[in-house]
């Protein structure tokens, strides 16, 4: 019996020593892991729309949106976030496209997965990710899938290459985010009649003016 | 003095826990395939190497018997998540591309092995040496692996600087792992067993006299 309760308060004394010993360290490294995360995020934003100043951001179902301003409050972009899954997890990436229609790629970049070293993990390479640079979603697509590909595979990589390059045109073709962009840039349009033609805007159709694009097109005016 | 400089030789040499016992293997295998993975690794399983010897030590007095190895598991366990929120504050980019291996340093075999071979029958100092020298066994079997899986397999060392093209992506895939290390292995056995041969007139050493645990298996029937 006595060295039953031994056991048990030894066990115990330990059990509690650990968990107070991490609580305490949990508390003082969490604030600086949250914020490496938001960092990173910041910083690789900051290489795909570098002219960016100002973002607004808006969240559809999976996938957020940031309106990106330059310090003259000039519309830069739109920063879609989104992820797809790859070979062997959740790849997470960011990308920045054209402040018009057709969306372009104007910027991307992987935030996180969990592809293997030396073959998936080259997602992340420069060589792959700067063929999607000035790409419309008819452009996106594999040159092994489609004639009308423009996108290099990775080799031993294409479940990843795949993944990616489909989540992306998935994405360019969204209709929420396009009518999002199209409502966003509707006022700058008028003043560019091209972008107009581009943008394949029914003249009978409502616009939604949001507060903040019209304070910009006063600006702009005056 | 001599003593601590033994005890601290037979972990780095004569008693190398991967090259020659043979254990902990996974995180062996798993984090070479960079110099830099290994570096990290390295260090890490030596910090929860050195501190878990020191603490179970420590306590091996009032520990019981019978609860011994969960309350080893349970230090363990805190002293690797000690090491888990570290890397994630102050080195993000390691802890990104170590991932899930660093929680996993609690089932590294060496560490308990070594708070139950040793750490929970010598003193506190001893210890720690003994998970300083097991630790450096240990680190600088992984880092010799990581440069020579990153040297073949990604053609750059420590750097993303490529050394040559068409690099053999093999080795830094899991088969690769097993064949550098099976190459490492064999060379160590090799060294090993010339240097044997020498002292003894014998040849190829046979039974317990081949045994890498011969010594504690004596220690434990003298007991």
């Amino acid at each position: 019996m006595n060295n039953t309760l031994k056991m048990v308060l030894v066990l115990l004394l330990v059990c509690l020593f650990s968990a107070v010993s991490l609580s305490f360290l949990y508390v003082k490294t969490q604030p600086k892991i949250e914020q490496n995360k938001l960092l990173k995020e910041v910083k690789l934003k900051k290489q795909i729309i570098s002219s960016a100043e100002k973002f607004v951001s808006k969240q559809f179902k999976d996938i957020s949106v940031e309106k990106c301003y330059d310090n003259k409050d000039n519309l830069a972009g739109f920063l879609l976030k989104s992820g797809c899954r790859g070979y062997a997890g959740e790849i997470e990436y960011i990308v920045s496209v054209s402040p018009y229609l057709p969306l372009k790629i104007t910027g991307i970049k992987i935030v996180s997965h969990k592809e293997t070293p030396g073959l998936g993990a080259n997602v992340t390479k420069e060589k792959f990710l700067s063929q999607f640079l000035g790409k419309t979603s008819t452009e996106v697509v594999l040159k092994k899938d489609d004639v009308n590909g423009k996108i290099d595979t990775i080799s031993g990589a294409t479940i990843t290459s795949r993944a990616v390059t489909r989540s992306l045109k998935t994405l360019l073709e969204n209709e929420e985010i396009q009518s999002f962009v199209k409502e966003t840039i509707e006022p700058q349009v008028v003043q560019q009649p091209k972008k107009l033609m581009m943008s394949q805007q029914s003249t009978g159709q409502k616009i939604n003016i949001s507060t903040s694009t019209y304070n910009i097109q006063q600006e702009q005016t005056e | 003095m001599k003593k601590v400089i033994q005890v601290f030789i037979n972990g780095l040499i004569k008693e190398n826990p991967v090259l020659i016992m043979m254990i902990g293997l996974c995180p062996f295998l798993a984090c070479s395939t960079s110099a830099n993975d290994a570096v990290g690794m390295g260090l890490a399983a030596t910090f929860v190497l050195t501190c878990s010897n020191i603490i179970v030590s420590l306590i091996r007095k009032i520990v019981p018997k019978e609860v011994r190895i969960p309350v080893f598991i349970v230090i363990i366990a805190t002293f690797t998540t000690i090491v888990d929120y570290l890397i994630k504050a102050y080195f993000p980019a390691l802890s990104e591309s170590l991932g899930v291996f660093i929680p996993l340093i609690v089932v590294n075999c060496i560490i308990l092995a070594r708070a139950e071979a040793f750490a929970s029958k010598n003193n506190v100092f001893l210890s720690l040496i003994d998970g300083l020298g097991m630790g450096a066994g240990f680190f600088v079997a992984i880092v010799l692996l990581g440069i020579i899986r990153q040297f073949f397999g990604s053609a750059t060392v420590f750097s993303s600087k490529e050394l040559f093209s068409n690099p053999a992506v093999i080795m830094i895939l899991p088969p690769g792992g097993f064949l550098a290390a099976g190459v490492v292995i064999t060379i160590v056995k090799y060294i090993e067993n010339k240097l044997t041969n020498k002292k003894s007139t014998s040849n190829l050493p046979e039974g317990c006299e081949g045994c890498t645990l011969k010594s504690r298996c004596t220690e434990l029937l003298n007991k």
